[in-house]
């Protein structure tokens, strides 16, 4: 009997090996369609029916053993879902991450990031890059140029709803780097070959529509979407998502 | 099926006129369905006529065919603030959605089955929106839309699906996915009085607080709303 408290083992190498046979593709199909709704509650398994739908074109017998164990995760956690706690206050809090090179058949990072109304996780996302970064700074600034577009969309999306937040939005990431690249506007030989569209997060930077703060790796929350994790550090995670199972009465 | 052409007559859906030279028909055809409660009793019978919409051709018979919905970012920041404003989350759901939508383009039907002609030529005319055709939730979403403009909502530009109406003593938040609507808002009067007004122009259907959305079930209790997906997870664990 595997231990069932992570919907995903920690060493997945087999995932990217080509030269296994596909195997069953159009139920695999099928199942990672209605994962990808399932995501909508429950963002823990978020990175890895992200990973897996990578795979679609050519699923191996591998693959589907792996969607077995997702399925079985499911199982053991059915009215596992968002909570909103009535005491949160309206405060936008976003983490950002990245994890470069995460794909080790294109080389391509994975951008994630998670944005709370203080408690209340309401938006994220973990998606692959579409271009090669060639260093991890580079890769977190990235994540960062995405999130900022999120946060943007929220704060307008506020206005809108007559909300004014208590405080300007809180942007973390635990790069030093790319916080150091968001913050300096003087030209950078290194940071040349990054692309201008990134720069927006400098320009939101100076329009004050958030500060951008530092995290310790350890307490970044959005980690959980790029990387498989060990059942202790998934279980801190997930609490700190806001995931809380209730047992309605059926 | 014989209510059911009343019902289409009355609603102004087509006029029946000979067809002219030169314009192409689309099919139509009867769609019947016994809809089942929870252990298999049969409620009721239903029957919907239906158009052949993949026998239209594009820039003849239908222009455009996007209609928007809302972003899932957006249902989730309205559930976060309904929590921490407490305010009141109510849910409705339109009878017949798509025979309201008015058409632009002038499109011709068959008769439908069950309609006897009474010389060669006759054809529908079409002039309300019916199912399966093209445009069919483009129609609806614009009929929904100027309606909602002239009983004074906005429409939020973050998300075209959201619209807004405030008022000095209530603020309430209009939410379309295609034919089910949330409301949201601080004040249940207000709210009270959009369904007078929606039911007044379309028939709706009351479904009080909201409980279950696209899948999600949604509970509130005094310490907050919880969001999951428990009877979609049993459905793919059945499917397997």
């Amino acid at each position: 009997m595997q231990n069932l408290n992570t919907p995903v083992a920690k060493r997945n190498e087999n995932l990217f090996d080509q030269t296994l046979s596909t195997y069953d593709a159009s139920n695999y199909r099928r199942i990672i369609g209605q994962l990808l709704y399932l995501v909508n509650t429950r963002p823990n398994i978020s990175f890895i029916v992200q990973l897996l739908s990578q795979f679609v074109q050519a699923p191996s017998k591998y693959h589907h053993q792996v969607v077995q164990r997702i399925l079985r995760y499911i199982k053991s956690s059915l009215a596992q879902g968002i909570f909103y706690p009535k005491t949160s206050i309206i405060q936008l809090k976003a983490f950002s991450d990245s994890n470069w090179a995460s794909c080790s058949i294109t080389c391509y990072s994975t951008t994630s990031y998670c944005i709370y109304l203080e408690e209340c996780l309401i938006s994220w996302k973990t998606k692959k890059q579409s271009t090669i970064s060639r260093s991890s700074s580079k890769a977190e600034y990235s994540a960062l140029a995405t999130t900022c577009c999120e946060i943007q969309w929220l704060i307008y999306l506020l206005k809108d709803l007559c909300i004014t937040p208590c405080n300007i939005a809180s942007l973390f990431c635990d790069s030093e780097s790319a916080r150091h690249i968001a913050h300096n506007n003087s030209f950078h030989e290194r940071t040349k070959h990054i692309e201008i569209d990134c720069h927006g997060v400098r320009e939101k930077l100076e329009q004050q529509f958030f500060h951008l703060l530092p995290i310790r790796s350890m307490e970044q929350p959005a980690d959980i979407f790029t990387k498989a994790l060990d059942h202790e550090v998934f279980r801190r995670l997930v609490s700190k998502l806001g995931i809380l199972s209730i047992h309605s009465p059926a | 099926m014989q209510n059911e052409i009343k019902a289409l007559e009355a609603n102004d859906t087509w006029k029946i006129v000979d067809l002219p030279i030169g314009k192409t028909l689309i099919g139509c055809k009867w769609v019947y369905k016994i809809k089942q409660k929870e252990y298999g009793n049969i409620e009721r019978y239903k029957v919907r006529l239906v158009a052949k919409g993949y026998t239209q051709r594009e820039g003849i018979d239908y222009t455009d065919t996007y209609s928007p919905i809302a972003r899932i970012a957006t249902i989730r920041t309205i559930f976060a603030i309904t929590a921490i404003k407490d305010w009141h989350l109510e849910q409705l759901d339109i009878d017949n959605t798509f025979l309201h939508g008015d058409l632009k383009e002038e499109v011709y039907m068959n008769l439908p089955p069950g309609i006897t002609k009474r010389n060669i030529n006759q054809v529908c005319r079409l002039t309300k929106s019916l199912y399966g055709l093209k445009q069919a939730s483009k129609q609806w979403y614009e009929k929904l839309t100027s309606f909602l403009r002239n009983i004074s909502f906005t429409q939020s530009s973050a998300d075209n699906s959201l619209f807004l109406r405030k008022t000095e003593s209530s603020f309430v938040a209009l939410l379309i996915y295609v034919d089910d609507i949330i409301l949201a808002g601080n004040c249940m009067n207000g709210i009270k009085e959009i369904k007078n007004q929606l039911h007044t122009t379309f028939k709706i259907k009351d479904l009080g607080q909201l409980k279950y959305f696209l899948g999600l079930e949604i509970s509130k209790t005094h310490e907050g709303i919880h969001i999951c997906q428990r009877k979609y997870a049993l459905d793919i664990l059945a499917n397997t």
